[in-house]
């Protein structure tokens, strides 16, 4: 497979096009671990890393799809501004185009929304070569179907994204990370349930299965300390000041703690589903991780794919593979498959791009 | 059309199933009632099963079927389709569940949008989108339409309020998309789905989000003395950092008439008004509402007011709320236009809009969602005058396009629906709006579900003067 590995770098979108129209199996390689079939074409978008319109008083901001992560938050950091759900995995290869492919969000989406929730128009590139622009660039649109939220997970499965629009927000004036200590997982759980219900407005709300709970608050300094107190009270115990800084949260806590080798999935959840998957995952060699106010698992395991996949439809859930030695995109239930099989076959009729279900 | 309509008899009783001229009048048009359609029938399934069959009917027999809830779309999406059938989902109007711990709740379509907050108050909860029709118009109409409201800058649509969806493909296949997270694995077909216009099926059981009622709020009046200076003051606030939980303008037209009709309180000397609101956290509010205030003091404002107490916060969207209804006392006739420009924008796009105004010799009244861009120009007409209806089409067109010149979007709320169908392939291209045919058709072979809707081609039916909806009529819906 090695030998056959070429990477094309389109430059213009009319390459692009070309490439995808003469080729008959294309990956982006949106999970630079995952084997390739052979014949595949690897196309890299680092012809395509302009930030096409960024006015910050719009709050919004186009870029094409082989811009870099990195790139664009210092970028948006510059003028105050920030994508609220912390975009997790990054390094510094890690482009636009793969980040919504993946469709990850980190710990901020506990405040204001997930990935999805912040983009807004998506250009892309189908199984036929047609060049598709979708949405819109203003913060409210209502035109169309909402192709930019589809695209978001879609693994490079349905289209090669070009270009893509979101919607940013000012950065607030200031940050404050602390730590709650717990004895168990149950009684971190149930601090996790209250805050979730309470009036608190937690821009992160993560816990760890040893029963860590690590909340950030942002806002206008001034209010700072009475909102820890209250928190405090609520809580009915006293924190541990984790941090000021807001880069520990997308450098100390990128699940630095799981091993390098294995499997790491990511399991949609929910606050009161992860009590269950602490308890029938902690058995099995696994890590885990619950972020997002418990809405996402991040699970590190040394079992096999297959073990993995009937443990998870045992227990009616379905898990993202972010990294590991596996052809595998998703595992376990998959039951908006047949939605997805009619989309497939209006996108990519000649099934060029990946299938993100098992055949 | 007879073997349809006698196998429909043999699934619906009489009473569910309206065959006659008398009880199909009340469906032969929506919220924009300048569209009429007559259906051949309307049938009221009380549950899933009996949409399901329904919808197998009418694709064996390739008959077209629009799901209606309370028939408050302002783009004619619920409108009827020749010699198709409505299906009426009011009767599928249960919560089937509330989890409060996970801030969800679990509803059929027909559930009424005002109704889900009320039910889960007392866990201190609520369900944020808020079109201003939200005490009466349905959650899968919401969900159809992708509605929003006042509170969508802070947090968003009803798109972003949805978390799992039970359909009834438009072949009567059922599927799960999404689930009980606000995550995901996959493509987001949820995302897809909401806002589809109807296009994809019916959505029979919607998972919601559901959010804690924010401890404080701070709801603040300006008056200006031009409306471009308040769409200006937009820009001061935004720009300030803080992100309020709605901004809104009235012009001078909307201010005297929602004052007539609810007595406010407004500033009567006012040509503009925002009205902004902050929520959260008291404690976090409260630092806001300061910086806020200096912002707004170095904007050329006349007169600041700060609700005092929650009846004063209240009485304050209630007129912003009714002032489309208000304003309709003005004019025998109006329209109302839901564009989207850029921001930074509005006061360049509310200059031009009052020129159009003039040009065409029409009044127009704007009350728009500011904070996002989003302008609701009222156009008053008088629909008994002859060619008058067509000059305010002309003049919404005039606006449309002027949305899409400055680089935004002919609807931000309403949806394209049948209305603005002539204007998407302004603002799409063919290539474009060919994957969205071959989406629709991929999960639509017939195209039976909602056709007509959204994408070009078969054509609407002409114009016709109707004057408002009745429920409009009786001040019970209103439009925004």
């Amino acid at each position: 497979m090695e030998n056959d590995f070429k990477l094309h770098e389109p430059q213009t979108i009319a390459e692009l096009q070309s490439l995808i129209r003469e080729a008959s199996i294309i990956s982006l390689n949106t999970r630079k671990d995952s084997p390739s079939p052979p014949n595949t074409i690897t196309l890299s978008l680092s012809g395509f890393q302009k930030i096409v319109e960024y006015q910050p008083e719009e709050y919004t901001i186009t870029v094409e799809a082989g811009a870099k992560v990195s790139d664009v938050i210092s970028i948006l950091d510059e003028q105050g501004q920030y994508l609220p759900f912390d975009p997790p995995f990054i390094d510094k290869y890690s482009t636009i185009g793969g980040m919504i492919a993946n469709g990850y969000s980190g710990p901020g989406g506990n405040r204001y929304g997930i990935l999805r929730d912040f983009i807004l128009g998506l250009t892309f590139i189908d199984g036929l070569g047609n060049r598709i622009k979708t949405g819109g660039k203003v913060v409210k649109n209502a035109a169309g179907f909402d192709v930019p939220k589809l695209m978001v997970g879609s693994q490079a499965s349905l289209g090669v994204i070009t270009e893509a629009t979101f919607k940013v927000f000012p950065l607030p004036e200031t940050y404050r990370t602390i730590l709650f200590r717990f004895d168990t997982f149950e009684s971190g759980h149930a601090a996790l349930l209250a805050l979730g219900r309470s009036r608190f407005t937690l821009d992160a709300l993560d816990l760890d299965s040893q029963g860590s709970l690590v909340i950030r608050l942002s806002g206008q300094s001034d209010s700072m300390d009475v909102r820890i107190q209250a928190l405090e009270t609520l809580i009915g115990r006293s924190h541990e000041v984790f941090s000021e800084d807001k880069s520990i949260w997308t450098t100390s806590l990128k699940l630095q703690a799981f091993p390098q080798a294995g499997l790491l999935l990511k399991i949609p959840s929910s606050p009161t589903s992860i009590r269950k998957i602490e308890a029938e995952l902690a058995p099995y060699s696994t890590q885990r991780r619950y972020s997002i106010g418990g809405f996402v698992s991040w699970v590190h395991s040394d079992n096999s794919v297959c073990e993995l996949s009937e443990l998870l439809q045992k227990l009616d859930l379905a898990a993202q593979i972010v990294s590991g030695d596996t052809i595998e995109h998703v595992i376990g239930t998959d039951h908006p498959r047949a939605f997805y099989d009619r989309i497939k076959q209006a996108l990519d009729p000649q099934r060029k791009f990946a299938n993100i279900y098992k055949k | 059309m007879k073997p349809f309509l006698e196998k429909l008899r043999q699934l619906y009783p009489s009473d569910r199933l309206y065959e006659d001229n008398a009880r199909l009048t009340p469906y032969v048009s929506d919220g924009l009632t300048v569209f009429r359609e007559k259906p051949i029938a309307v049938v009221m399934p009380l549950d899933s099963d009996e949409v399901v069959d329904t919808l197998k009917l009418c694709h064996e027999f390739c008959v077209p079927f629009v799901a209606r809830g309370s028939g408050t779309s302002l783009s004619g999406g619920s409108l009827p389709i020749d010699e198709g059938i409505v299906i009426s989902l009011n009767r599928l109007n249960r919560i089937l569940s509330i989890d409060p711990d996970n801030r969800t709740a679990r509803v059929q379509p027909g559930v009424i949008n005002a109704h889900v907050s009320a039910a889960v108050t007392q866990h201190n909860l609520y369900f944020a989108p808020d079109p201003s029709s939200q005490s009466v118009c349905t959650i899968g109409g919401n969900l159809a339409f992708n509605s929003g409201g006042a509170h969508c800058l802070k947090y968003g649509m009803t798109s972003n309020h949805v978390l799992g969806i039970k359909v009834a493909l438009p072949d009567g296949e059922i599927v799960h998309l999404g689930n009980d997270s606000l995550e995901n694995v996959g493509p987001d077909c949820v995302g897809l789905f909401v806002g589809s216009e109807g296009l994809f099926g019916i959505a029979l059981e919607i998972q919601l989000r559901l959010l804690p009622i924010p401890e404080s709020f701070r709801t603040i009046l300006a008056s200006y003395d031009s409306l471009e200076a308040a769409g200006e003051a937009v820009g001061t606030v935004v720009a300030s950092g803080i992100l309020p939980g709605a901004m809104e303008i009235m012009d001078k037209l909307a201010i005297e008439a929602a004052e007539a009709a609810v007595n406010a309180g407004y500033p009567q000397d006012a040509e503009a008004l925002l009205i902004i609101e902050l929520d959260g956290e008291a404690a976090a509010v409260e630092a806001e509402f300061t910086a806020l205030t200096a912002a707004i003091e170095q904007t050329q404002a006349k007169e600041i007011r700060i609700a005092q107490d929650n009846d004063e916060r209240l009485l304050i969207w209630k007129g912003r709320k009714s002032a489309f209804s208000a304003v309709g006392r003005l004019s025998p006739d109006y329209l109302v236009q839901d564009g989207v420009v850029p921001r930074s924008k509005l006061g360049e796009a509310l200059k031009e809009i009052s020129r159009l105004g003039s040009e065409s010799k029409l009044r127009v009244a704007n009350v728009f969602h500011a904070g996002d861009g989003n302008l609701h120009p009222l156009i008053l007409f008088d629909g008994k005058e002859k060619g008058a209806l067509e000059k305010a089409e002309a003049l919404a067109g005039k606006i449309l396009r002027l949305c899409l010149k400055l680089g935004g979007s002919i609807t931000g709320e309403h949806g394209v629906g049948v209305e603005k169908k002539a204007f998407m392939p302004e603002m799409f291209s063919e290539a474009d709006l060919d994957a969205f045919k071959r989406i629709r058709q991929a999960i639509d072979p017939h195209e039976i579900s909602n056709r007509g809707k959204m994408l070009p081609g078969h054509e609407a039916p002409a114009l016709s003067h109707s004057g408002p909806h009745p429920l409009e009529k009786a001040g019970i819906i209103s439009r925004m």
